[in-house]
Protein backbone atom coordinates (compact mmCIF):
# COMPACT_ATOMS: atom_id res chain seq x y z
CA UNK A 1 0.00 0.00 0.00
CA UNK A 2 2.89 2.24 0.96
CA UNK A 3 4.96 1.56 -2.54
CA UNK A 4 1.83 2.63 -4.55
CA UNK A 5 0.66 5.82 -2.21
CA UNK A 6 0.55 8.64 -3.54
CA UNK A 7 1.47 10.56 -0.02
CA UNK A 8 5.14 8.53 -1.67
CA UNK A 9 4.98 9.69 -5.23
CA UNK A 10 4.70 12.99 -4.02
CA UNK A 11 7.42 12.82 -1.61
CA UNK A 12 9.76 11.29 -4.13
CA UNK A 13 9.12 14.02 -6.42
CA UNK A 14 10.56 16.48 -4.01
CA UNK A 15 14.04 14.41 -3.25
CA UNK A 16 16.71 13.58 -5.37
CA UNK A 17 18.85 10.26 -6.81
CA UNK A 18 22.31 10.92 -7.14
CA UNK A 19 24.41 8.01 -10.02
CA UNK A 20 27.32 7.93 -10.85
CA UNK A 21 27.73 6.87 -14.42
CA UNK A 22 30.88 5.30 -16.28
CA UNK A 23 31.06 5.07 -19.90
CA UNK A 24 32.70 6.58 -23.51
CA UNK A 25 29.73 8.61 -24.78
CA UNK A 26 28.55 10.34 -21.44
CA UNK A 27 27.31 13.59 -23.83
CA UNK A 28 24.95 10.87 -25.93
CA UNK A 29 23.73 9.91 -22.50
CA UNK A 30 22.90 13.54 -21.30
CA UNK A 31 21.29 14.30 -24.77
CA UNK A 32 19.03 10.80 -24.78
CA UNK A 33 18.05 12.04 -21.07
CA UNK A 34 16.97 15.02 -22.47
CA UNK A 35 15.32 14.23 -25.29
CA UNK A 36 13.24 11.77 -23.23
CA UNK A 37 12.27 14.28 -20.42
CA UNK A 38 14.25 13.79 -17.92
CA UNK A 39 15.05 16.84 -16.23
CA UNK A 40 18.98 16.67 -14.74
CA UNK A 41 20.71 18.13 -12.04
CA UNK A 42 24.34 19.20 -10.61
CA UNK A 43 25.75 17.30 -13.91
CA UNK A 44 29.68 16.96 -12.78
CA UNK A 45 32.70 15.00 -14.80
CA UNK A 46 35.50 13.95 -12.58
CA UNK A 47 37.19 12.96 -15.69
CA UNK A 48 36.24 11.78 -19.30
CA UNK A 49 34.99 8.29 -18.46
CA UNK A 50 33.05 9.35 -15.19
CA UNK A 51 29.69 11.75 -14.43
CA UNK A 52 27.80 11.94 -11.32
CA UNK A 53 23.93 13.79 -12.00
CA UNK A 54 20.50 13.72 -9.73
CA UNK A 55 17.60 13.28 -11.02
CA UNK A 56 14.35 13.23 -9.06
CA UNK A 57 13.56 9.83 -7.32
CA UNK A 58 10.48 9.61 -8.80
CA UNK A 59 11.78 9.35 -11.94
CA UNK A 60 14.11 6.43 -11.25
CA UNK A 61 12.00 4.06 -13.46
CA UNK A 62 11.78 6.12 -15.88
CA UNK A 63 15.35 6.57 -16.38
CA UNK A 64 16.34 2.70 -15.99
CA UNK A 65 13.74 2.46 -18.44
CA UNK A 66 15.39 4.67 -20.99
CA UNK A 67 19.17 3.68 -20.09
CA UNK A 68 17.86 0.13 -20.70
CA UNK A 69 17.64 0.46 -24.08
CA UNK A 70 21.59 1.55 -24.49
CA UNK A 71 23.47 0.28 -21.39
CA UNK A 72 24.16 -3.69 -21.60
CA UNK A 73 26.29 -3.44 -18.64
CA UNK A 74 24.70 -1.14 -16.71
CA UNK A 75 25.65 -2.76 -13.50
CA UNK A 76 29.41 -1.88 -13.79
CA UNK A 77 28.68 1.67 -15.15
CA UNK A 78 25.34 2.92 -13.33
CA UNK A 79 25.64 3.13 -9.42
CA UNK A 80 23.16 5.02 -7.02
CA UNK A 81 25.10 7.10 -4.98
CA UNK A 82 22.80 8.53 -2.62
CA UNK A 83 19.81 9.94 -2.14
CA UNK A 84 20.10 14.27 -1.49
CA UNK A 85 17.26 17.09 -0.90
CA UNK A 86 15.67 18.17 2.09
CA UNK A 87 12.70 16.01 2.03
CA UNK A 88 14.18 12.90 2.04
CA UNK A 89 14.39 12.70 5.66
CA UNK A 90 10.57 12.76 5.94
CA UNK A 91 10.26 10.31 3.07
CA UNK A 92 12.72 7.80 5.18
CA UNK A 93 10.48 8.83 8.32
CA UNK A 94 7.19 8.21 6.53
CA UNK A 95 8.29 5.02 5.49
CA UNK A 96 9.11 3.86 8.97
CA UNK A 97 5.45 5.46 10.66
CA UNK A 98 5.35 2.82 13.14
CA UNK A 99 8.88 3.29 14.23
CA UNK A 100 8.88 6.73 14.58
CA UNK A 101 5.42 6.61 16.27
CA UNK A 102 6.72 4.49 18.62
CA UNK A 103 9.69 6.36 19.69
CA UNK A 104 7.64 9.42 19.84
CA UNK A 105 5.36 7.76 22.24
CA UNK A 106 8.00 5.87 24.55
CA UNK A 107 9.79 9.44 24.97
CA UNK A 108 6.14 11.24 25.71
CA UNK A 109 5.91 8.75 27.70
CA UNK A 110 8.95 8.18 29.52
CA UNK A 111 9.16 12.20 30.04
CA UNK A 112 5.77 13.09 30.74
CA UNK A 113 3.31 10.23 30.90
CA UNK A 114 5.41 8.67 33.62
CA UNK A 115 5.23 11.38 35.57
CA UNK A 116 1.61 10.96 36.47
CA UNK A 117 0.31 9.13 39.23
CA UNK A 118 -2.45 6.69 37.97
CA UNK A 119 -2.77 4.07 41.22
CA UNK A 120 -1.71 3.89 45.00
CA UNK A 121 -0.93 0.49 46.15
CA UNK A 122 -0.57 -0.32 49.65
CA UNK A 123 1.18 -3.02 51.41
CA UNK A 124 2.86 -4.41 55.02
CA UNK A 125 1.00 -5.26 57.85
CA UNK A 126 -0.47 -1.46 58.28
CA UNK A 127 -2.37 -2.51 55.08
CA UNK A 128 -5.79 -2.56 57.09
CA UNK A 129 -5.27 1.17 57.65
CA UNK A 130 -5.49 2.30 54.23
CA UNK A 131 -8.76 3.89 53.80
CA UNK A 132 -7.27 6.58 56.71
CA UNK A 133 -3.89 6.86 54.34
CA UNK A 134 -6.48 7.39 51.25
CA UNK A 135 -7.59 9.85 53.20
CA UNK A 136 -4.94 11.69 54.05
CA UNK A 137 -3.70 11.24 50.79
CA UNK A 138 -6.23 12.89 49.19
CA UNK A 139 -6.87 15.75 52.23
CA UNK A 140 -3.41 16.52 51.02
CA UNK A 141 -4.04 16.60 46.81
CA UNK A 142 -2.53 13.65 46.47
CA UNK A 143 -4.83 11.63 44.38
CA UNK A 144 -4.97 10.21 40.58
CA UNK A 145 -3.52 11.75 37.49
CA UNK A 146 -1.07 13.75 40.64
CA UNK A 147 2.01 14.86 39.31
CA UNK A 148 5.32 13.04 41.18
CA UNK A 149 7.31 15.59 40.40
CA UNK A 150 5.28 17.76 42.67
CA UNK A 151 5.74 14.95 45.09
CA UNK A 152 8.33 14.32 47.95
CA UNK A 153 8.24 11.07 48.84
CA UNK A 154 10.68 11.15 51.93
CA UNK A 155 8.64 14.31 53.27
CA UNK A 156 5.34 11.95 52.73
CA UNK A 157 6.79 9.35 54.62
CA UNK A 158 7.30 11.50 57.57
CA UNK A 159 3.91 13.22 57.57
CA UNK A 160 2.06 9.63 57.06
CA UNK A 161 4.22 8.60 60.25
CA UNK A 162 3.20 11.78 62.21
CA UNK A 163 -0.24 11.99 61.23
CA UNK A 164 -1.33 8.38 61.60
CA UNK A 165 -0.32 6.94 64.88
CA UNK A 166 -0.57 3.75 64.15
CA UNK A 167 2.82 2.90 61.79
CA UNK A 168 5.82 2.22 63.74
CA UNK A 169 7.52 2.76 59.21
CA UNK A 170 6.15 4.06 56.49
CA UNK A 171 8.06 3.34 53.31
CA UNK A 172 6.86 5.22 49.74
CA UNK A 173 8.54 4.46 46.32
CA UNK A 174 7.37 5.16 42.91
CA UNK A 175 6.82 2.23 40.52
CA UNK A 176 6.01 3.70 37.07
CA UNK A 177 2.49 5.19 37.45
CA UNK A 178 1.80 3.80 40.84
CA UNK A 179 2.84 5.07 44.05
CA UNK A 180 3.85 1.49 46.30
CA UNK A 181 3.29 2.26 49.87
CA UNK A 182 4.45 -0.34 52.79
CA UNK A 183 2.93 0.25 56.06
CA UNK A 184 4.32 -1.27 59.21
CA UNK A 185 2.29 -1.43 61.98
CA UNK A 186 3.00 -0.31 65.58
CA UNK A 187 2.78 -2.94 68.06
CA UNK A 188 1.30 -1.34 70.78
CA UNK A 189 -1.10 0.58 68.95
CA UNK A 190 -3.56 -2.58 67.68
CA UNK A 191 -5.15 -4.32 70.59
CA UNK A 192 -6.45 -8.29 69.38
CA UNK A 193 -8.96 -8.48 71.39
CA UNK A 194 -10.21 -12.26 70.93
CA UNK A 195 -7.62 -15.13 71.21
CA UNK A 196 -10.44 -17.03 69.92
CA UNK A 197 -10.87 -16.06 66.41
CA UNK A 198 -13.78 -17.44 65.47
CA UNK A 199 -15.43 -14.41 66.29
CA UNK A 200 -14.31 -10.66 66.86
CA UNK A 201 -16.61 -8.96 69.69
CA UNK A 202 -16.28 -5.25 70.84
CA UNK A 203 -14.58 -4.53 74.31
CA UNK A 204 -15.98 -1.03 74.42
CA UNK A 205 -19.71 1.01 74.26
CA UNK A 206 -19.86 3.04 71.47
CA UNK A 207 -20.68 4.23 67.50
CA UNK A 208 -19.15 1.91 64.88
CA UNK A 209 -17.14 3.96 62.63
CA UNK A 210 -15.98 1.37 59.69
CA UNK A 211 -16.07 -2.33 59.50
CA UNK A 212 -13.31 -4.07 56.67
CA UNK A 213 -13.40 -7.66 56.88
CA UNK A 214 -11.41 -10.02 55.37
CA UNK A 215 -12.74 -13.32 55.72
CA UNK A 216 -15.73 -13.78 58.00
CA UNK A 217 -19.04 -12.29 58.54
CA UNK A 218 -20.02 -8.44 59.72
CA UNK A 219 -23.44 -8.24 61.81
CA UNK A 220 -22.40 -4.97 62.32
CA UNK A 221 -22.26 -1.42 59.88
CA UNK A 222 -21.28 1.72 59.99
CA UNK A 223 -23.64 4.08 62.32
CA UNK A 224 -24.26 1.08 64.64
CA UNK A 225 -24.64 1.37 68.69
CA UNK A 226 -22.69 -1.40 70.35
CA UNK A 227 -22.05 -2.52 74.02
CA UNK A 228 -19.13 -4.34 74.88
CA UNK A 229 -19.26 -8.13 74.43
CA UNK A 230 -21.12 -7.02 71.53
CA UNK A 231 -20.81 -9.46 68.26
CA UNK A 232 -18.78 -7.71 65.71
CA UNK A 233 -17.82 -10.33 63.28
CA UNK A 234 -18.99 -13.87 62.60
CA UNK A 235 -16.14 -16.73 61.73
CA UNK A 236 -17.96 -17.80 58.87
CA UNK A 237 -18.68 -17.20 55.36
CA UNK A 238 -20.93 -18.41 52.82
CA UNK A 239 -19.24 -19.89 49.55
CA UNK A 240 -21.39 -20.85 47.20
CA UNK A 241 -24.15 -22.74 48.34
CA UNK A 242 -22.29 -23.66 51.61
CA UNK A 243 -21.78 -22.32 55.02
CA UNK A 244 -17.49 -22.46 55.64
CA UNK A 245 -16.52 -21.87 58.81
CA UNK A 246 -13.23 -19.14 58.97
CA UNK A 247 -11.08 -17.51 61.12
CA UNK A 248 -11.59 -14.23 61.58
CA UNK A 249 -9.79 -11.52 59.86
CA UNK A 250 -11.17 -8.25 60.73
CA UNK A 251 -10.38 -4.29 61.27
CA UNK A 252 -13.22 -2.52 63.33
CA UNK A 253 -13.13 1.09 64.19
CA UNK A 254 -15.51 1.92 66.85
CA UNK A 255 -15.94 6.21 68.12
CA UNK A 256 -16.39 6.37 72.01
CA UNK A 257 -17.58 9.31 73.58
CA UNK A 258 -16.21 10.32 76.63
CA UNK A 259 -17.39 13.36 78.92
CA UNK A 260 -15.77 15.57 81.61
CA UNK A 261 -17.13 18.14 83.98
CA UNK A 262 -14.68 20.11 85.89
CA UNK A 263 -14.31 23.72 87.17
CA UNK A 264 -11.49 26.03 87.23
CA UNK A 265 -11.20 29.66 88.51
CA UNK A 266 -10.81 31.54 85.32
CA UNK A 267 -12.40 31.10 81.78
CA UNK A 268 -9.49 29.93 79.56
CA UNK A 269 -11.22 27.45 76.94
CA UNK A 270 -7.84 26.17 75.87
CA UNK A 271 -6.56 25.06 78.89
CA UNK A 272 -9.81 23.07 79.91
CA UNK A 273 -9.39 21.41 76.43
CA UNK A 274 -5.92 20.26 77.38
CA UNK A 275 -7.01 19.12 80.59
CA UNK A 276 -9.28 16.40 79.43
CA UNK A 277 -7.12 15.69 76.74
CA UNK A 278 -4.22 14.83 78.76
CA UNK A 279 -6.56 11.88 80.02
CA UNK A 280 -7.01 10.55 76.35
CA UNK A 281 -3.63 11.59 75.21
CA UNK A 282 -2.96 7.88 73.78
CA UNK A 283 -6.48 7.93 71.83
CA UNK A 284 -6.70 9.13 68.31
CA UNK A 285 -8.63 12.25 69.39
CA UNK A 286 -11.94 12.47 66.57
CA UNK A 287 -13.61 15.52 67.70
CA UNK A 288 -14.28 17.53 70.98
CA UNK A 289 -16.48 19.84 72.30
CA UNK A 290 -17.86 21.88 75.50
CA UNK A 291 -20.68 23.40 77.15
CA UNK A 292 -19.17 26.03 79.75
CA UNK A 293 -21.35 27.86 82.69
CA UNK A 294 -20.92 30.10 85.17
CA UNK A 295 -21.75 29.43 88.89
CA UNK A 296 -20.80 32.19 91.49
CA UNK A 297 -17.32 32.75 90.40
CA UNK A 298 -16.00 29.55 89.35
CA UNK A 299 -16.35 28.35 85.34
CA UNK A 300 -18.08 24.73 84.82
CA UNK A 301 -16.68 23.17 81.72
CA UNK A 302 -18.43 19.89 80.62
CA UNK A 303 -16.36 18.74 78.02
CA UNK A 304 -16.85 16.05 75.19
CA UNK A 305 -14.49 14.21 73.72
CA UNK A 306 -14.93 11.56 70.45
CA UNK A 307 -11.97 9.39 70.18
CA UNK A 308 -11.32 6.31 68.25
CA UNK A 309 -10.88 2.70 69.28
CA UNK A 310 -9.67 0.07 66.73
CA UNK A 311 -10.14 -3.76 67.44
CA UNK A 312 -8.80 -6.06 64.88
CA UNK A 313 -8.70 -10.06 64.66
CA UNK A 314 -6.69 -12.00 63.11
CA UNK A 315 -2.94 -9.92 62.47
CA UNK B 1 7.07 38.93 -11.22
CA UNK B 2 8.61 34.72 -12.48
CA UNK B 3 10.76 33.15 -10.95
CA UNK B 4 13.96 33.94 -12.53
CA UNK B 5 13.11 37.73 -12.58
CA UNK B 6 12.84 37.24 -8.87
CA UNK B 7 16.57 35.84 -9.07
CA UNK B 8 17.24 38.46 -11.01
CA UNK B 9 16.51 41.06 -8.56
CA UNK B 10 18.46 39.77 -5.91
CA UNK B 11 21.89 38.69 -7.41
CA UNK B 12 21.93 41.61 -9.75
CA UNK B 13 22.25 40.72 -13.51
CA UNK B 14 25.09 41.49 -15.26
CA UNK B 15 24.73 41.05 -18.60
CA UNK B 16 21.00 39.60 -20.38
CA UNK B 17 21.58 38.99 -24.29
CA UNK B 18 18.07 37.99 -25.44
CA UNK B 19 17.21 36.52 -28.98
CA UNK B 20 14.01 35.35 -30.32
CA UNK B 21 15.41 31.76 -29.98
CA UNK B 22 17.35 31.79 -26.76
CA UNK B 23 18.06 34.04 -23.77
CA UNK B 24 21.60 34.15 -22.35
CA UNK B 25 21.83 35.68 -18.44
CA UNK B 26 25.19 35.90 -16.76
CA UNK B 27 25.75 36.07 -13.20
CA UNK B 28 29.03 37.73 -13.17
CA UNK B 29 31.89 34.99 -13.01
CA UNK B 30 30.06 32.58 -11.12
CA UNK B 31 26.83 31.04 -13.58
CA UNK B 32 25.49 31.37 -16.45
CA UNK B 33 21.50 30.60 -17.41
CA UNK B 34 20.41 29.82 -20.96
CA UNK B 35 16.81 29.29 -22.51
CA UNK B 36 15.99 27.86 -25.31
CA UNK B 37 18.84 25.49 -26.19
CA UNK B 38 18.48 22.19 -28.19
CA UNK B 39 20.95 20.05 -27.06
CA UNK B 40 23.87 20.07 -24.95
CA UNK B 41 27.06 19.20 -27.61
CA UNK B 42 29.60 18.31 -25.49
CA UNK B 43 30.34 18.77 -21.95
CA UNK B 44 33.79 19.31 -20.06
CA UNK B 45 35.06 20.58 -17.22
CA UNK B 46 36.89 23.22 -18.98
CA UNK B 47 34.24 23.80 -22.12
CA UNK B 48 30.45 22.98 -22.80
CA UNK B 49 28.71 23.50 -25.81
CA UNK B 50 25.39 24.11 -26.57
CA UNK B 51 23.59 23.38 -29.21
CA UNK B 52 20.77 26.57 -30.56
CA UNK B 53 18.08 26.48 -33.27
CA UNK B 54 21.04 29.06 -35.35
CA UNK B 55 24.39 27.71 -34.21
CA UNK B 56 25.87 26.99 -31.20
CA UNK B 57 27.26 28.64 -28.16
CA UNK B 58 30.58 27.80 -26.09
CA UNK B 59 30.97 28.57 -22.81
CA UNK B 60 34.94 28.19 -21.35
CA UNK B 61 35.86 28.23 -17.80
CA UNK B 62 37.26 25.93 -14.44
CA UNK B 63 35.31 23.62 -12.95
CA UNK B 64 32.27 23.99 -15.57
CA UNK B 65 29.35 21.65 -14.15
CA UNK B 66 25.61 21.93 -15.18
CA UNK B 67 23.06 22.61 -11.91
CA UNK B 68 20.12 22.26 -13.65
CA UNK B 69 19.06 20.91 -17.49
CA UNK B 70 15.52 20.88 -18.42
CA UNK B 71 13.20 21.25 -21.12
CA UNK B 72 15.41 23.63 -23.31
CA UNK B 73 17.15 25.72 -20.02
CA UNK B 74 20.15 25.14 -18.61
CA UNK B 75 21.98 26.58 -15.69
CA UNK B 76 25.87 26.23 -15.58
CA UNK B 77 27.88 26.97 -12.78
CA UNK B 78 31.81 27.21 -12.15
CA UNK B 79 34.47 29.83 -12.68
CA UNK B 80 33.30 31.14 -16.06
CA UNK B 81 36.20 33.23 -18.30
CA UNK B 82 34.37 33.22 -21.79
CA UNK B 83 31.28 33.04 -23.47
CA UNK B 84 30.62 32.92 -27.13
CA UNK B 85 28.58 32.83 -29.91
CA UNK B 86 29.03 30.44 -32.77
Amino acid sequence: MWENSRIKKKISGLYYTEYAVKGCNLDVLIKLLQRKGLALYNIKKSNNKSMTFCIKTVENEKFFAIIKEIWYNKENNIKKVCYRGRFYFVYKWLKCLGLAFGIVFFIVNAFVFDDFLLSVEYSGSGNIYQKEVGEFLEANGIKKFSRFSDLDLDKLEDRILAENGHFSFVDCKKYGNRLKINLILSEEKVKTINQDIKELKSDVDGEIESVKVYRGTAVVKEGDSVKKGSLLVDGYMQVKEQTVNVNVLAYVSVLINKTFTFSQSKEDDDSALSYAEQFLSEQQIVRESFIKEKIDEEYIYRITIVFRHIIVAGI
Amino acid sequence: MNFIDNILQIFGENIILKEPSYKIIVFGEQAVYIEGIKSVKYYEKEEICLEIKKGEILIKGKDLYIKKYCAGDIAICGKIVELKRK
